[in-house]
């Protein structure tokens, strides 16, 4: 299947289940859904940024995208071509395209290679250039992602989490991807090390025309970088628009309680108490109907169980998860 | 004596490779009975170290507090006997450490834990300990306490396991709450539902609280005073709104305008401090925000800034680049 409208990645009700297993015959007892039936799109030059809590679902999905993983059920276009089952050499060249930058950046550096060696992996496994035109092209990476003349030669524990995460994205960078996936990658360093490296981000982004998957927990860190927003939870995505939109007028009662939860860093207003209990449901024993309405106990969860919730358009570029007690009536 | 913690003039210092490193410098800070201070700074400038030192729970021999006072309830810590220490660790002092996996013994079930810190302290029956930790696990809301005392740690969210941890804290009924980034590793809701946990209880108690943090947003929601550090000085403290809605220093100016926002405008640029952290083994005399900015070093100060009050209980230190006043 071909050119299927004209965005960058689109995602069509994707699942990832996996048979839970336990015992001593290892019996089939249940199924996780990390990832549930989700839709998106992300346009060329874009941001989509996602969020949601930890075991959202949010790097399930990161996984599949990058083809880390192969998912149970659904479609993922990429350029309009169905990139689902791609092997092999095409597989290969898909790579090309899409990386993936991790959480944390330390662990997924290999200790014993050198900087240089890092960031040069990515051209050496696709065969891009001679030697030396590629170490060319890692010194102008390494600048790129500002960091010092000398840092080939010295090894990831030589450098701040800071400095490993410009790194990770140098290598990301190599292949000149047309779509990034940033699965949470500046939830752990420090606000002004996190500020510098969006800045960066930012940068690239308007450099060379990318797009980014920027996956992240902290809604007010997604709102910095993202034109879209969509709010995972447990597998599903509940509510997807455009960043002013979903800040402005969020729909989904989850999304009201995630966004009055971000601390607000004003000392001289009071945060709205939200109302919101408890953590997320797992996923190997999800609630029937509504996730969110059993977790905040709503009255008129009884009425979304036993129902398909549709995910809709609600207004022009506006989707939401519709479900009884959760949407706006 | 109306103070329930004085810090004065503390300076902690670690026995490395490279020699001496004054991982404190001088901090002096004061939590009241009631109040909560947050101490804020990015990693490594010392903020856990400072904890640590106040609990004389130093990594030895290679940590050292060299100079200072650590007043608790008027009496200094640095002189008190390691019996009496251990009295008031965990007794009249709480604590709740940064990451509960590592801290709760995962080969024990919560109950015995919580059982034996409360008797460790208090001349006790194990069946009233018992009744004081389900109290415990009650009050920090904990829905089935009676299965939490059988559990085992990794049964346990992370959500969960640092409840038990803020139980366990308050055990004993403590003056003071030393809460180490409580929230880091948790999601906001959590995060939320902790720290206003330890707000409620704090109320409740009457204890003062000193709350390790780098994240400005809780210290703003949450705290009275808040003392900003930076490579192991203290640059400014006041009360939350002086400092927030006029912070002097450009360290405090900058983590503020590096904060994510929700009230910002979508996908735009942040004001950032250039740099990172100066590493601990290279630090000068003079200002060290300077030496990282990476200013002219002729105008530098060769020696120690002074503070300076420049309200109420508000204080700076002032470098000539650094406060323009």
């Amino acid at each position: 299947m071909k050119n299927k409208g004209s965005d960058l990645l689109e995602i069509d009700g994707l699942c990832i289940h996996v048979p839970h297993r336990s015992g001593f015959f290892r019996l089939k007892t249940g199924v996780v859904k990390p990832v549930d039936e989700i839709s998106l799109k992300i346009p060329p030059g874009k941001t989509l940024g996602l969020v949601g809590e930890s075991g959202s679902g949010k790097s399930a999905l990161g996984k599949a995208i990058v083809r880390l993983s192969q998912p149970s059920s659904g479609k993922i276009y990429f350029e309009g071509r169905d990139i689902t089952r791609v092997r092999g050499r095409k597989l290969r060249a898909l790579r090309k395209k899409i990386q993936m930058v991790f959480q944390d950046s330390k662990s997924s550096l290999n200790p014993r290679m050198s900087v240089g060696q890092l960031v040069e992996e990515p051209l050496r496994l696709q065969k891009v250039g001679r030697g030396w035109q590629r170490r060319a092209r890692v010194a102008e990476l390494l600048e790129r992602v500002e960091l010092p003349r000398n840092a080939m030669r010295k090894f990831p524990y030589e450098f701040s989490a800071g400095q490993c995460q410009r790194i990770a994205i140098a290598r990301a960078l190599a292949l000149d991807p047309k779509l990034i996936v940033l699965d949470g990658s500046v939830s752990d360093l420090d606000v002004s090390i996190q500020a510098q490296i969006m800045n960066l981000l930012l940068d690239l982004q308007e450099e060379k025309g990318m797009s980014y998957l920027f996956m992240s927990h902290d809604f007010s860190v997604v709102k910095h970088m993202s034109d879209m927003v969509a709010v995972m939870y447990l597998g599903k995505v509940v509510e997807m628009a455009p960043a002013e939109v979903i800040y402005q007028q969020p729909l989904h009662a989850y999304t009201k309680a995630f966004l009055s939860g971000v601390p607000n860093p004003s000392p001289f207003e009071q945060q709205a108490p939200i109302a919101l209990q408890g953590d997320v449901p797992s996923a190997l024993n999800p609630p029937a109907g509504c996730a969110f309405g059993h977790r905040v106990g709503h009255v008129r969860y009884e009425e979304s169980l036993g129902q398909e919730l549709p995910f809709e358009e609600v207004t022009p570029g506006h989707w939401l998860l519709r479900c009884p007690c959760c949407g706006p009536i | 004596m109306s103070d329930l913690l004085d810090v004065r003039g503390l300076v902690t210092s670690f026995d490395t490779a490279s020699g001496w490193i004054r991982a404190v410098d001088d901090v002096s800070l004061i939590v009241g009975k009631g109040k909560t201070v947050g101490l804020v700074g990015e990693s490594g400038c010392g903020k856990t170290v400072t904890a640590m030192s106040i609990l004389d729970l130093l990594e030895k021999p290679a940590g050292h507090i060299l100079e200072g006072e650590i007043l608790f309830k008027g009496e200094d810590l640095r002189k008190v006997s390691a019996k009496r220490m251990r009295e008031v660790r965990g007794g009249e002092i709480g604590v709740v450490f940064q990451d509960s996996r590592e801290i709760l013994n995962p080969s024990h079930r919560i109950g015995k834990q919580l059982i034996n810190a409360i008797r460790l302290h208090r001349k006790i029956s194990r069946k009233q300990a018992k009744m004081r930790a389900l109290e415990l696990l009650d009050a920090v809301g904990i829905p089935d306490p009676r299965r939490m005392l059988v559990s085992f740690p990794y049964q346990l969210s992370d959500g969960m396991r640092q409840r038990v941890m803020i139980a366990n804290a308050l055990s004993c009924d403590p003056d003071l709450l030393i809460a180490d980034e409580p929230a880091m590793s948790l999601d906001v809701t959590v995060q939320a539902q902790i720290l206003d946990l330890i707000d409620s209880l704090k109320e409740k108690f009457e204890m003062g609280v000193l709350l390790i943090t780098h994240d400005l947003g809780v210290v703003a929601q949450h705290c009275d005073d808040v003392v900003v550090m930076y490579a192991g000085r203290i640059v400014e403290h006041g009360s939350t709104r002086r400092v927030y809605s006029d912070p002097k220093h450009a360290y405090s100016k900058g983590l503020l305008f590096s904060m994510p926002r929700l009230t910002n405008v979508c996908k735009h640029y942040f004001q950032t401090i250039p740099g990172h952290p100066i590493a601990n083994e290279n630090l000068v005399s003079g200002c060290r925000f300077c030496q990282r900015m990476d200013r002219d070093k002729s105008v530098l100060l060769r020696t120690r800034p002074e503070y300076l009050e420049v309200w109420g209980d508000h204080w700076v230190e002032v470098c000539p680049e650094c406060y323009k006043g």
